[in-house]
């Protein structure tokens, strides 16, 4: 009995002449896995390693981690609150987020004794600057630098950032001030999809 | 570590213009043409685009944005008025027309979210002007679309998305509004467009007394659609996009007509006059005019001539207006307002 409604099945299946949908689907799998690959590229820039004495310009990959996004102009059906995956229109026509930055030097430091690794969270506000932020928006920021210092004592200390951006808030460039003199520039490219 | 980062980027950067990869090409081309070139004047503008009087008009504003008049309606599709897109791709002519010439504007409806038809400015200019305009769009829109102070409407569209391919019709201050199948995506990143396929786009039949109006919106050929579109709708003006394509001959684009598909589509939707559109802003794969010329010259071959004296082809800022009857229109432009 089973094997006949299994055939009876597949025959309606063959024959019934159901045309193909018109329409191709939303490829859910497709955006989560390039969205993580594309936040996986990282933004280089420039950090100061500096001591008393010396000072120089190290280059660092940073990446883009924005677990919360406010829209000030959401469209009155959405919500105004996103996580994580942000779209870059409700982020340059005007938001306020918590970031997370983690950042890697891509070679030792010599003169301010810091890990490689280091982090960044803070909170930015967006304001668009022309077209309702879709040519240019800008941003101003403040956050907390954690750092490891080769000695294996913890470092911490604020800053303070600003930023412009340019195609819709997917590239652009950061410049911060640290409140700390052994790396007090920062100036870093910014890429970010969604 | 910093020489092995400079490897890797300089061999993206060269394999990306070697490989040809269609979307850098564009943007490389468009940067540069940003840089460069401002977009070519168009030299005499109508000045009264709303017109007292008339049983309907049609003035194309340049690539799809296009000012209808139905009667004391006036509408405006996919409204494009500034020089650029997201600053990176400049316009090859200007809008041919002046936004503050539009004196009074009941309804804007965006056929989707890509750049090239939802234009934030554009539609922003005339919020404090005609704050009671309705802003119609389809379903999907909104997460791309900030807080304008319109009156809005989303349109549903699985139903005109499915094998009906027409939608259920609402009625919003007295013209009565169907949305129909278009072969597109939504989204408006190129990424969401392309890959993830965000849903968000359609087509338009805009009824209103005995007019009957459709807009395509941007759309890739389906054979049995606009069959159906055709069959039931007795169309007096159509808007049919045309391209981009590189071979605007062939056929099988999957998400634009090319100039035979858009022909194609045009003997299937069968309308009294259709105006193609969706070319000469911006340069994608070609010159920006390719697919009209393409269009020209595959309306020359016997099994289109049938469509010759139902397509009107206007250049920026011209318009047709229909005074008295929807079979006769006289041709008005800048010059001879």
């Amino acid at each position: 009995m089973h094997i006949l409604k299994v055939l009876n099945t597949l025959i309606i299946l063959i024959f019934l002449n159901i045309p193909a949908l018109p329409q191709e689907k939303e490829n859910t799998t497709g955006k989560y896995i390039s969205w993580t690959l594309l936040q996986a590229v990282p933004s280089f820039g420039f950090v100061q390693d500096a001591n008393s004495n010396d000072a120089r310009i190290q280059l660092a990959l940073k990446w883009n981690i924005t677990p919360v996004n406010f829209s000030f102009t959401a469209n009155k059906y959405v919500s105004p609150f996103q996580f994580f995956m942000i779209n870059p229109v409700r982020r340059n026509t005007g938001s306020i987020e918590i970031f997370i930055q983690p950042e890697l030097a891509t070679a030792s430091y010599s003169y301010n004794n810091f890990n490689k690794f280091g982090l960044s969270t803070g909170t930015r506000l967006i304001l668009p600057v022309s077209e309702m932020g879709e040519n240019i928006s800008a941003s101003i920021g403040g956050k907390y630098n954690y750092r490891n210092l080769n000695s294996g004592e913890k470092y911490q200390s604020f800053g303070i950032e600003a930023g412009i951006y340019f195609i819709a808030g997917i590239v652009g460039f950061q410049a911060g001030y640290n409140f700390d003199s052994r790396s007090r520039y920062t100036f870093n490219f910014y890429f970010k999809y969604f | 570590m910093k020489k092995t980062i400079s490897y890797i980027i300089i061999i993206i950067f060269i394999s990306l213009i070697i490989s040809g990869c269609a979307g850098f090409s564009i943007l490389t081309k468009n940067i540069g043409r940003t840089i460069s070139t401002p977009p070519e004047k168009v030299k005499f503008k109508i000045s009264k685009p709303v017109k007292d009087n008339i049983k309907l008009s049609a003035l194309w504003i340049g690539h799809s944005s296009v000012l209808l008049q139905i009667y004391d309606k006036v509408i405006l599709f996919d409204p494009f008025f500034e020089n650029s897109l997201v600053g990176v791709f400049t316009r090859i002519k200007e809008a041919g027309l002046d936004r503050e010439s539009i004196s009074k504007l009941d309804y804007i409806f965006i056929s989707h979210s890509h750049i090239d038809h939802l234009h934030f400015n554009s539609i922003g200019y005339f919020e404090s002007k005609f704050p009671k305009t309705h802003l119609i769009y389809p379903e999907g829109t909104e997460y791309y679309l900030p807080d304008f102070d319109f009156p809005q409407t989303r349109i549903k569209i699985s139903k005109a998305l499915s094998n009906y391919f027409i939608g259920d019709s609402q009625t919003i201050d007295g013209i009565k509004i169907t949305p129909v199948y278009a072969l597109h995506t939504g989204g408006r990143y190129a990424l969401d467009t392309y890959l993830w396929k965000v849903q968000g786009h359609i087509g338009y039949i805009i009824e209103y007394k005995e007019v009957c109006i459709y807009y395509a919106g941007d759309t890739g050929y389906h054979p049995e659609a606009f069959k159906v579109i055709g069959k039931n709708f007795k169309i007096n003006l159509a808007f049919i996009p045309l391209g981009p394509c590189r071979d605007c001959d062939g056929k099988g684009f999957k998400y634009h007509t090319s100039s035979i598909e858009g022909l194609d589509l045009m003997k299937d939707v069968n309308a009294e006059f259709m105006l193609p559109i969706h070319y000469g802003a911006i340069e994608y794969f070609r010159d920006a005019n390719f697919p009209l010329e393409s269009m020209k010259t595959i309306l020359q071959r016997e099994d289109y001539t049938g469509l010759k004296n139902k397509i009107i082809i206007l250049n920026e800022g011209n318009q047709i207006v229909f005074e008295n009857n929807l079979s006769e229109y006289r041709l008005v432009s800048g010059e001879n307002q």
